[in-house]
């Protein structure tokens, strides 16, 4: 069972417990740097997991910048019912987000706020029963994977991405080892914007060989490579699962979800 | 209608502090934030429903509202419910209702026009003293 550290007698450290036994497995997508694809990655596995029948949510925890939701084309305030928020939910995905709430506001919570904001809405929502919940994380290391390492208590994993480039590889180093000595269990790097086709001949835009050296010095697998995919993105921006799902970048993460999460779904 | 959860919660979280402490549960005293909009006497009723059948049946209760504090890091300024809430339109009171943090989203500071806000006191539902014996 969960140990918190916070108020023995506060209701959301009852709750958030009771949602989470309600949840067979909770995949965290993190990265380093911003700007690597991790909310394309966090939407678009929740969206191919739902599409073969698995009872999929996705939370999206990057309060500054939310944007799994619109990825997904989700939008509205999600209503109340007797055990909670209910998620909006788009192509048999639950989601959940700030944004529903903010819109197009700013959300400038810091620090404890940040905190307390995180764990009402691990409280609130009424997820039900779901068979994964996949878990979009700013960048970095900051208050909110800290706050969702402390909340989410057991059978969790996380997926790192990186794109190819060094710069990018050599940051999410340092988040990964804040997962794996908070004893979360790093299922592997993904590297994104791998390549492109141009003319029948494959680009590498961000040089290659930053991921393959990140996994090994986390000593963890690389997962596999997504391509650099103008049509997911455009899909992404129109807010279209539907186009999303037929995409050259979902098939490659279709093939690296079914090696990756195979176990953990059982 | 989350208050039902949300009382659901603190009966549950009051009950296993006494059964920790290994004490029965004389009274308990709930702190009802005024930031978050709860309506003190819908919390009272679903209290006074839910705790029939619990551990918490015999206990005597009492339901106070709590002031918001909300301090703007910008100028130092103290700000209450009346300066960061009454302005709302009801829709953007909800949002705070649900998510008492995004109360930095919807308001500003009325004296320098920040919204680098900490919550001092008066966010939402807590419980505040436990008498076991």
């Amino acid at each position: 069972m969960l140990k918190l550290s916070w108020s023995r007698l506060d209701y959301r450290s009852m709750l958030i417990p009771k949602r989470f036994a309600e949840i067979g497995y909770t995949l965290m997508v993190a990265s380093g740097k911003g700007g690597v694809g991790k909310s394309l990655i966090s939407a678009s596995t929740a969206l191919i997991e739902a599409s073969r029948g698995v009872r999929a949510g996705l939370l999206d925890l990057d309060l500054h910048g939310p944007s799994s939701a619109a990825i997904l084309g989700v939008t509205g305030v999600p209503a109340e019912g007797e055990d909670g928020l209910i998620p909006l939910e788009k192509m048999g995905v639950k989601v959940m987000s700030v944004e529903f709430f903010a819109e197009e506001k700013p959300v400038p919570v810091g620090g404890a706020g940040k905190r307390e904001l995180i764990r009402e809405l691990l409280a609130l929502t009424d997820w039900g029963k779901l068979d994964l919940l996949v878990v979009d994380l700013p960048p970095g290391t900051g208050d909110e994977m800290l706050a969702a390492i402390e909340l989410i208590p057991e059978r969790r994993g996380c997926i790192l991405v990186t794109t190819p480039s060094a710069l990018s590889a050599r940051v999410a180093f340092r988040a990964g080892r804040l997962l794996k000595d908070m004893k979360v269990d790093v299922l592997g790097v993904l590297e994104n914007m791998s390549a492109f086709s141009m003319r029948g001949e494959e680009v590498k835009p961000f040089g290659e060989g930053a991921a393959e050296e990140l996994s090994r010095r986390l000593q963890v697998q690389l997962l596999g490579r997504l391509p650099l995919d103008p049509e997911a993105s455009l899909a992404a921006d129109l807010g279209k699962p539907e186009k999303l799902l037929q995409t050259r970048f979902a098939e490659a993460l279709s093939e690296i979800l079914d090696r990756t999460l195979s176990l953990a779904l059982g | 209608m989350h208050e039902l959860v949300i009382v659901s919660g603190i009966i549950e979280a009051v009950s296993n502090y006494a059964k920790q402490e290994g004490g029965r549960v004389v009274r308990f005293k709930v702190a009802v934030g005024e930031l978050a909009s709860f309506s003190i006497e819908l919390i009272r009723e679903l209290l006074r429903n839910l705790v029939k059948g619990t551990e918490l049946e015999e206990a005597e209760f009492s339901v106070e509202a709590e002031k918001a504090e909300v301090r703007c890091l910008s100028c130092g300024a103290t700000l209450g419910f009346s300066e960061l809430i009454e302005p709302l339109p009801e829709d953007e009171r909800e949002m705070i209702h649900f998510l008492p943090e995004l109360v930095s989203s919807f308001s500003k500071c009325p004296r320098c026009g920040g919204r680098d806000f900490v919550i001092e006191s008066g966010r939402s539902v807590r419980v505040v003293e436990v008498e076991l014996e």
